[in-house]
């Protein structure tokens, strides 16, 4: 859950992303990253082993608003994606405030896709969250490659509640900031419904 | 697997896994007919048409260039639309190989190798994989994994590439068909005479979706085994083909193999994990497939 600053005024929120091995997890938050004002963002922290690349920044961004004079602040993270560091990611996933879920649109991905949501609602329910209870928005990325699954199909297989989603190409940018912003978007509703 | 008995027409559940190769003697519980069973995997291997391929495209442009090009080869050739129309048709006509497109509407392509290649029926089918987007000159690379299809083709090679496709995947099909076709699946030696229908109806066909509970938690455990191999190899595809090439691969990840294991072992139930140890067929199968691509 958010987490409330009163000293500071600030109340921190959580957001994940989620998805499968090499999916452009990272990406997402590198271009992220790279494209926010120096003022608006903390030190991007990476918390590597040799394969696995989980990684950590906040920031602050302005536009995002504030909640009766309270700043909101931002926590991106990233999980490792391979399949089998299932407890690393359970660990990341606490105190989550939204999910952001990375697909990725390769047809050869497609399992691995189906594979990764089933543990996203697998840790949030060890969690106790419920999915479908959060701030929640996926992503197609690498729209841009070969084989990538029609639109249509994807979201059928991923996206059966009709969550808001936006096609992605994380290393150019495309869709980037409209994922984020539609998560958040949805993370200040919760937050003012609760305080 | 069903058997009707030709008598009283009752449907009977028979065991495939008691059935001897040369058939079993049953007794109809009903009216006491005797029904001798086979196997339905040895009326598959009779009954594919090796002159029978089925072209599956939803672009009916590809559809008829592929159409036209092989029928000019004497084949005889047979169209689906989308996935469901795919499995209706498999299951009928019986083609020897399918080209799918690998993103199918309603059932993706890999999805339809794998259900296929899991029925008795067409277990012997060969499949090749046709993607469905693809630019040559900017976006060329290898798909990582063929799930079950034998082979796998752009669709700018299609006229300089298909045929020599078929013609090696109709050459492993004829040493399959070892057993010759004479080889009757449903023997009817008692009076009163006995039929056994093995082939499963078209409404079973269409409904790929309808699984059993168990049937989805062993696709499930299968997709996780899947999932973990293919993890490995992503994250180490040079030192996996190393390992596959120098015959150690169990040696060099065994530490990241048995953190699969473990996962495998939480997440998937005792009872699926009896059946059998598809997280081991899992490794096996990619291995064959990986040295199969590497040879």
């Amino acid at each position: 859950m958010s987490f409330i600053n009163y000293s500071s005024r600030e109340i921190n929120c959580k957001i994940v992303y989620y998805g499968p091995g090499l999916c452009g997890k990272t990406t997402n938050l590198q271009y992220v990253y790279k494209k926010t004002n120096p003022d608006q963002k903390g030190k991007l922290i990476s918390l590597a082993t040799e394969t696995e690349r989980t990684l950590f920044f906040d920031f602050l961004p302005l536009a995002l608003g504030d909640i009766k004079g309270f700043k909101v602040r931002f926590h991106l993270y990233t999980v490792p994606g391979q399949v089998f560091y299932a407890a690393s990611r359970k660990l990341i996933l606490k105190g989550v405030d939204g999910v952001v879920f990375v697909a990725d649109s390769q047809i050869e991905r497609m399992e691995a896709n189906m594979e990764s949501l089933d543990d996203l609602k697998i840790n949030l329910a060890e969690q106790g969250y419920e999915l479908e209870k959060l701030p929640y928005t996926i992503q197609f990325n690498k729209r841009d490659l070969p084989n990538v699954a029609p639109v249509e199909n994807m979201n059928k297989l991923l996206n059966p509640r009709n969550v808001p989603c936006f096609d992605g190409c994380a290393v150019t940018g495309i869709g980037v900031f409209e994922t984020l912003k539609n998560v958040a978007k949805q993370v200040l509703i919760e937050l003012k419904k609760h305080y | 697997m069903v058997v009707i008995c030709p008598k009283c027409k009752v449907r009977l559940k028979v065991d495939e896994t008691r059935l001897s190769p040369e058939g079993s003697r049953f007794k109809c519980p009903k009216c006491s007919a005797v029904l001798i069973v086979k196997k339905p995997v040895e009326q598959a291997r009779k009954a594919l048409d090796s002159n029978k391929i089925m072209v599956a495209h939803s672009n009916t442009e590809t559809q008829q260039k592929i159409v036209t090009l092989l029928s000019g080869y004497g084949f005889t050739v047979i169209t689906a639309t989308d996935g469901i129309d795919v499995m209706v048709k498999a299951l009928k006509e019986l083609p020897f190989i399918s080209i799918v497109e690998v993103a199918l509407p309603k059932i993706y392509g890999f999805e339809i190798c794998k259900r296929l290649k899991t029925r008795a029926e067409t277990k012997e089918m060969k499949f090749i994989l046709l993607p469905s987007i693809h630019d040559k000159t900017k976006y060329r690379r290898d798909p990582v994994s063929l799930y079950d299809a034998d082979e796998y083709i752009e669709e700018h090679d299609l006229s300089s590439q298909l045929i020599a496709k078929i013609n090696k995947l109709r050459g492993l099909g004829e040493e399959g068909k070892a057993g010759g076709p004479e080889e009757a699946a449903v023997k009817t030696a008692e009076t009163p005479r006995t039929e056994v229908r093995q082939a499963p109806s078209v409404k079973e066909a269409v409904s790929p979706f309808d699984k059993a509970p168990s049937d989805e938690k062993i696709e499930k455990a299968k997709r996780l085994a899947r999932t973990i191999i293919n993890d490995i190899h992503l994250y180490n595809a040079a030192k996996v083909e190393d390992s596959i090439r120098n015959d150690n691969f169990y040696a060099v990840f065994s530490s990241e193999l048995k953190e699969g294991k473990k996962l495998y072992d939480n997440r998937i139930p005792q009872e699926i994990r009896a059946i059998n140890d598809f997280y081991k067929e899992a490794i096996e199968n990619f291995i064959s497939a990986k040295k199969k691509n590497l040879s």
